[in-house]
């Protein structure tokens, strides 16, 4: 039985950086996909989980850290607030320090 | 974290796959115009009655039945009911089992009767694109080159790969890490793990007539159909990655088959 697949590997939760656009430099978590190009990202703040950001895969650079809890309640279906993932992008920033922009 | 597993759990996992290998070759026997894809279902759950193993899709995510039964444009997931074959159609049989603990999933698909020249084509070359792919699950190469390996062969033979359903690890769940996409990104990404002994991997092209894109019944949201209407197959084993030769989990063993006559692919 086959599973759900999302872009390559990417999952939920997934740090995500913009490298094209008037947004370059800005992070975002992964919350969701559009196809097999476009992914759909939140930062908490100005993109929230009711207006969520919708970027071409080619412009981001992909972290290879994925915030457990905000994959957990994605993939069960629940519901992320803006809250959360402010919270978690604060949490992936600590584990992450030479990044700290 | 994709786990790598130990003498006793392969061990585990061959008895599983020699059992979805003998019970699918069973069901794929009896394919013939005028039988229900229901009558395939019973089949299968007779034999898993009969082995005193469990079959693993039953229930699964609330998945009703022990095969899922897949006609035409249907690409996955078919849910077996009254439905009868005839001849010209293509059916997609999916299956695994669970035996002590440990899950084994294989997929095959056959013709009914007679059918299009370019639908026995897509047979061949989904079967095809299959064992490409395993011929590179080999420790030290990229879950990539397996992907790669699987859509070249599919596009080079002018049909396309299904792009929002994928292969999976398997083992101790039925979709355990990494998730194994038949088609590559054009762009390099990070996440592509190097495949080492002991992974198990249920690898399974879902391969289209026309264009890749697909969508899920809403009526029972399961049901995985292609945009177009065009046909799909689907082949599918679970492997073992070794130090050498992949190790095909879901196969019989000619010991083991007691001379049985098998369906093999």
């Amino acid at each position: 039985m086959v599973a759900e697949g999302n872009i390559a590997g990417l999952r939920p939760g997934q740090k995500v950086r913009s490298i094209q656009g008037r947004d370059r430099g800005h992070e975002y978590l992964i919350v969701g996909f559009e196809g097999d190009r476009f992914l759909l990202v939140a930062d908490g703040v100005k993109r929230t989980p009711a207006r969520l950001k919708r970027k071409n895969l080619r412009h981001l650079q992909v972290s290879p850290l994925v915030d457990r809890e905000i994959e957990q309640k994605i993939t069960g279906g629940g519901r992320v607030t803006a809250e959360d993932i402010r919270r978690a992008l604060a949490r992936l920033r600590k584990t992450e320090p030479e990044e700290g922009e | 974290m994709i786990s790598r597993k130990s003498g006793f759990e392969i061990e585990r996992m061959r008895k599983a796959g020699e059992l979805v290998a003998r019970i699918l070759s069973q069901v794929a026997k009896a394919v013939a115009p005028g039988i229900t894809t229901g009558e395939l279902n019973r089949m299968a759950e007779d034999a898993v009655e009969r082995f005193g193993v469990t079959a693993a899709f039953k229930g699964y995510n609330g998945f009703p039945a022990s095969l899922c039964v897949s006609v035409n444009d249907e690409v996955v997931h078919g849910i077996p009911g009254p439905r009868r074959l005839k001849a010209g159609d293509l059916v997609s049989l999916d299956f695994g089992v669970i035996y002590k603990g440990y899950y084994a999933d294989a997929a095959l698909t056959v013709p009914v009767g007679t059918v299009a020249p370019e639908h026995e084509k897509l047979i061949r070359v989904t079967r095809e694109a299959l064992w490409a792919g395993i011929e590179q699950a080999r420790a030290g190469n990229r879950l990539s080159a397996l992907s790669r390996a699987v859509q070249e062969h599919v596009e080079k033979n002018g049909f396309s790969v299904v792009r929002d359903f994928v292969g999976h690890g398997i083992g101790q769940e039925m979709h355990e890490e990494p998730q194994i996409p038949n088609f590559v990104l054009p762009v390099q990404r990070g996440y592509d793990p190097v495949l080492k002994p002991g992974m198990t991997l249920a690898i399974e092209p879902m391969v289209n007539c026309g264009g890749y894109r697909v969508r899920v019944s809403p009526e029972d949201n399961w049901t995985v159909t292609t945009r177009d209407g065009s046909y799909s197959a689907h082949f599918e084993h679970t492997v073992l990655v070794t130090g050498g030769e992949p190790e095909i989990l879901t196969r019989v063993t000619p010991e083991a088959g007691n001379g049985e006559e098998l369906i093999t692919w």
